[in-house]
Parts: C-alpha cells; sequence; structure tokens
C-alpha cells in the first residue's frame, strides 16, 4: 500500500472540536477501507496567503496514511461534498517521515497559531 | 554609454562589467558557477512545500518564483522547488501574488 499526504482547510467558524471531529471522521474512512493512519498534525488556525471563499483564516489539518487507493478516494469525494472544507490536496509520497513536519516545529511570529495548540498523533505502520 | 541597461532593467545588483561581457552575475560576483547549489550537499534543508519559511527564500518580492541563475539553484533541485512552489500556493501557504 501506498503512502498519502492529505491536508485539507476547515473554514474559520469552525470549533477546535469540530475539525477534530471532522479529522476523526476522515480517518475512520481510511481505517474501514484497509488503511492506516500513520500520523495526524493540526496546524492550527493560519491567515491564509489569499482570501478562499471569503474566508481569511482556516482550519489546517495534515493526515499522513498508509492505505490503499480506494480508501483515499473515498475521503477525497467526502471531502469534496463537505461544504466545510474550503480545500483539500491529497499527495502520494514515497516515504514517510515520523518526525513533526516544519509546520509545527515553527515558533515565528508570522504564525497565528489560535488552536487548542498541537496534537500529533503517530500510530504504528502497519505491515 | 557604458551604463545604458535598456536590456537588463530587472536586475539591480549587476556590475557594469556584465553589459560588456555579456554575463549575467548576480550581486557583483563575477563567475555564478563557483557559488553551490544552496540545496545540493550535506546539510541541506530537504524541499517540502510544507515549510514555507524555506520556499519564501526562493520567491521574488512579488511572490514569483526566482530563475536558477539568480539564486543559483542546480536543475533538478529547480524543478522540485518549483513543485513545491505551486503545491504550497495551491494550500494557501504562499501567495500567488503579492502585487495590489
Amino acid at each position: 500500500m501506498a503512502y498519502y499526504e492529505s491536508t485539507f482547510i476547515a473554514r474559520q467558524d469552525m470549533s477546535t472540536q469540530d475539525v477534530q471531529n471532522l479529522t476523526d471522521n476522515y480517518t475512520k474512512i481510511i481505517a474501514e477501507n484497509g488503511g492506516a493512519v500513520v500520523k495526524t498534525e493540526y496546524w492550527g488556525l493560519k491567515t491564509l496567503a489569499y482570501i478562499i471563499k471569503k474566508n481569511r483564516k482556516g482550519h489546517y489539518v495534515m493526515i499522513v496514511s498508509d492505505a490503499p487507493y480506494d480508501a483515499v478516494k473515498e475521503m477525497e469525494r467526502r471531502m469534496k461534498i463537505n461544504e466545510d472544507i474550503l480545500r483539500h490536496m491529497t499527495i502520494k509520497v514515497d516515504e514517510v517521515d515520523l518526525s513533526p513536519s516544519p509546520m509545527m516545529s515553527n515558533n515565528s511570529a508570522d504564525y497565528e497559531i489560535e488552536g487548542l495548540g498541537t496534537k500529533t498523533v503517530i500510530e504504528e505502520i502497519e505491515g | 554609454m557604458n551604463r545604458s541597461d535598456d536590456n537588463n532593467t530587472g536586475h539591480s545588483g549587476e556590475s557594469n562589467n556584465s553589459y560588456i561581457n555579456n554575463q549575467v552575475s548576480p550581486s557583483g560576483l563575477f563567475f555564478r558557477r563557483q557559488r553551490a547549489c544552496p540545496l545540493s550537499g550535506e546539510n541541506s534543508p530537504k524541499i517540502d512545500y510544507k515549510d514555507p519559511k524555506l520556499l519564501t527564500k526562493f520567491l521574488s518580492e512579488g511572490g514569483r518564483i526566482l530563475p536558477s541563475r539568480i539564486t543559483s539553484v542546480s536543475a533538478k533541485k529547480q524543478r522540485q522547488l518549483k513543485i513545491a512552489i505551486k503545491r504550497a500556493r495551491n494550500i494557501a501557504l504562499l501567495p500567488f501574488t503579492t502585487h495590489q
């Protein structure tokens, strides 16, 4: 199975608990379809570089998974339908880095991380 | 006379010799190929679309991707950089343009 990295931006009106529920939904979809979630990262409520659907900020979430294509396709389909998600992007990666991504380690003043803090759930890679 | 730079209006850091010798030399350096690619070699940072701090170093003030003859990036890394920047722009980590 291949490694996929999926990033999505949720609307700024949503609370962090709602975003967490959304993330759990998608991780469940992947698990149901035979995949395994390697890592989930919440980058916080960040200012967008440009206005998307009249939103200036958004909740960024990244899910790294080891899954067959069907699981990811189903997750993408749901993301497309969901109105709360402004934008999503899934890419296929060759290898997974288990350490936190550069977005989590930055403490510069450029970032406005107003979320409830950083949540990195790192699970075992199966197989 | 020698200083008429009607061909090179975009580059402010060039030496006066560049017009005579027909070479583009950023920041007054004569031979650019002596400067190493900042993204290759040991301890070089990995190109990742999630790292806007690294990527903004290779963007102009207006948010456009700088050519590799200015930044001395190798061709292979420039291609990876291009893909990473375009992905970051899609996810609104980098702007497409900052021009009003």
